[in-house]
């Protein structure tokens, strides 16, 4: 493995900012594949820092073990914005910007723009393939979860298959992906897959254990890794969804939510999976019910929501007619 | 007239309520003016305040010789929760309103907010936004154009502030208010003077002063004897911005102004060792230009942008009598 620092700028306080990538090499020759992971744009989501530390130690441990298994290279950019990383925070937190709204193109010389700028061009000019793993806001829990916009499920949806994710989602194009990550380098030619899962602040550690799997498979199947280590299970396939095969539930009312179910659970159309309550006068607003009958993929678990705010999505058994 | 233009209940209580104020007909041109997008940006809201006064006493006949002859809306509020901290956004979602837009008639709190916004300017013929200058950064009072063409810098000639910036809108601002009103087919213009957190009672005079006289060139209110004016302008693109960068990293102190010309080569400033006070760089104007944004905070990092020139070449004058 390699320790690369891409970008690094001193801070006034002393210490420097340093944004740091790890490589692994293939054995010989040139690379099938570069395959690259990332992690941190938002400081709060940890899940996928979670998921790099399970992949470098398993490459590491391969490198040392079975070198000529590295047919293709890897790329591993495990903390993508350390400000907000440390801090906790969604956002870069001197400047209140998110970097993730700043890729491609996009106007301005601020420091983060200008780190988001670097990390851009770095990633896209080192791969072929690029998996941008994110967790879930403060307010949703997500089931693991590739989304791919419809434009590039021809191309991406083969590739999304050999991950362990629980659903695929193929959703329309809306404007606040034009300044994200996946959507600049799926625009530049560079597969790129998003990753969803778990909430912000938390690990789930059985998810990033099911992603960690399906990134080896993923890695096996591009030909990056001639074999993979007894001990990665074989993998399930994902559901997938399409637009119309989505349903969600949203608040009628402005409470608290409290639900009765769990994402990953089955769920019956109709079947009540929470409560909207009032705390002050003590009197339940709402008895929320599933949208359809599927898979619960999305769940409200931050309680306060105003009316509208979204609070479960069901990957539905079957699409309704148009 | 103090319109309400949302209301929602919350959990606890007390709805939120975000209003406007509007005069005049409802069929002639019509103009919107919104403020407090973010909720730290203080020149926006005084002046929206004082517009509104002075639009009331003109309906009252307290105001000799003027009339509405046009709609005037002015939505002082938008990011509610976020003016209730004094901060950029609302921490619950942290994310920016001003790349929200269109938002959702059903969908989270500020997605609805932003839709409420644009469905009560749809109408408008001209939308003014009100800003400051990005958080820890000063700018001069300047005008931001989308999408240039001849009738917009005339328009924007009436609005005084001598300086028009024409600002690249790549797609990751599609969802800006801007970009929505210049996609609705208003002629959206942004009046930036000073900086967040400051109410700075010099730069407020003139952005009343241009709006005012912006109102009566366009024929939204009259005056019984006076005429409104075109004023003398100069219109700067986007290629032709110079960011000034540090080289090292410390404590800036900035020895230019805001607003004026600097010279090749011009002492800009310097940065200072934070720890020891010795002088680590002379930070000097790589062009010639006018300071239209100024490094506001003294902590920088190595290459933070300290200054933006609007270099000389390629400005296009035009005289109040042109």
């Amino acid at each position: 493995m390699k320790t690369q620092t891409l970008l690094s700028r001193s801070s006034p306080l002393g210490s420097s900012l340093n944004i740091v990538k790890q490589t692994f090499s293939a054995h010989r020759g040139k690379p099938v594949q570069r395959v690259s992971f990332v992690s941190g744009l938002h400081g709060d989501e940890l899940e996928g820092l979670y998921l790099c530390h399970r992949l470098i130690q398993a490459l590491r441990q391969l490198q040392e073990t079975q070198p000529e298994v590295f047919q293709g290279e890897v790329h591993v950019y495990p903390a993508a914005n350390p400000p907000a990383l440390n801090q906790g925070t969604r956002l870069w937190p001197f400047y209140g910007s998110d970097m993730n709204r700043m890729m491609g193109p996009h106007p301005g010389a601020s420091l983060p723009v200008q780190i988001s700028q670097e990390i851009f061009k770095d990633i896209k000019e080192s791969s072929d393939l690029v998996v941008d793993i994110h967790a879930s806001n403060l307010h949703l829990k997500e089931l693991p979860q590739i989304r791919i916009i419809e434009e590039f499920s021809e191309e991406l949806l083969p590739l999304a298959l050999q991950t362990h994710t629980d659903i695929i989602w193929i959703h329309p194009m809306a404007g606040v992906f034009e300044s994200t990550l996946g959507y600049n380098l799926n625009k530049s030619n560079i597969p790129s897959l998003v990753v969803e899962t778990g909430i912000c602040l938390r690990i789930e550690p059985d998810f990033v254990n099911r992603l960690f799997h399906g990134m080896m498979h993923l890695l096996h199947h591009q030909g990056v890794l001639a074999s993979l280590p007894a001990d990665i299970p074989s993998i399930p396939s994902p559901q997938v969804v399409y637009p119309r095969g989505v349903a969600q539930a949203s608040a009628k009312h402005s409470g608290l939510f409290v639900s009765r179910v769990a994402v990953g659970q089955r769920v019956g159309e109709d079947e009540i999976i929470g409560q909207l309550l009032d705390p002050v006068e003590g009197v339940v607003l709402e008895e929320v019910t599933a949208p359809g009958n599927g898979l619960l993929f999305t769940l409200r678990e931050q309680p306060v929501v105003h009316s509208g705010a979204l609070l479960a999505r069901v990957a539905l058994d079957r699409e309704p007619k148009p | 007239m103090k319109e309400e233009i949302l209301n929602i209940p919350t959990p606890f209580g007390e709805p939120l309520i975000l209003y406007k104020n509007r005069w005049g007909p409802e069929n002639g041109d019509s103009l919107s003016i919104v403020s407090g997008l973010q909720g730290d940006r203080l020149n926006g809201l005084m002046v929206a305040s004082w517009l509104s006064r002075f639009l009331n006493d003109i309906e009252a006949g307290k105001e000799t010789g003027y009339q509405i002859r046009g709609t005037i809306q002015i939505f002082p509020i938008v990011n509610y929760k976020a003016w209730e901290t004094g901060n950029p956004v609302w921490h619950f979602d942290s994310q920016d309103v001003d790349l929200t837009f269109p938002g959702m008639e059903v969908g989270e709190l500020t997605e609805t907010v932003c839709n409420a916004v644009i469905r009560h300017t749809a109408e408008a013929d001209y939308g003014l936004i009100l800003q400051t200058g990005e958080k820890h950064y000063e700018d001069a009072p300047h005008v931001k154009l989308i999408d240039p063409n001849r009738k917009r810098r005339n328009l924007a000639r009436s609005l005084g502030l001598h300086i028009g910036r024409e600002v690249e809108e790549p797609p990751s601002l599609v969802l800006s208010l801007a970009r929505q009103w210049d996609l609705m087919g208003l002629h959206p213009f942004i009046l930036s003077a000073g900086k967040t957190q400051t109410y700075h009672p010099r730069y407020c005079d003139l952005l009343m002063d241009g709006i005012v006289n912006f109102m009566r060139t366009e024929g939204l209110l009259s005056h019984n004897r006076e005429k409104a004016s075109l004023r003398e302008m100069a219109f700067f693109d986007a290629q032709n911005e110079c960011p000034v960068l540090t080289r090292e990293a410390g404590l800036f102190y900035t020895e230019s102004v805001i607003g004026t010309a600097v010279g090749k080569g011009d002492k800009l400033g310097e940065v200072r060792d934070l720890y020891e006070g010795g002088v680590l760089e002379e930070v000097c104007a790589p062009e010639e230009g006018y300071v239209v944004t100024l490094r506001d905070h003294p902590m920088v990092h190595e290459k933070e942008l300290v200054a933006v020139l609007l270099r000389e070449k390629n400005q296009r004058w035009f005289w109040p009598f042109g």
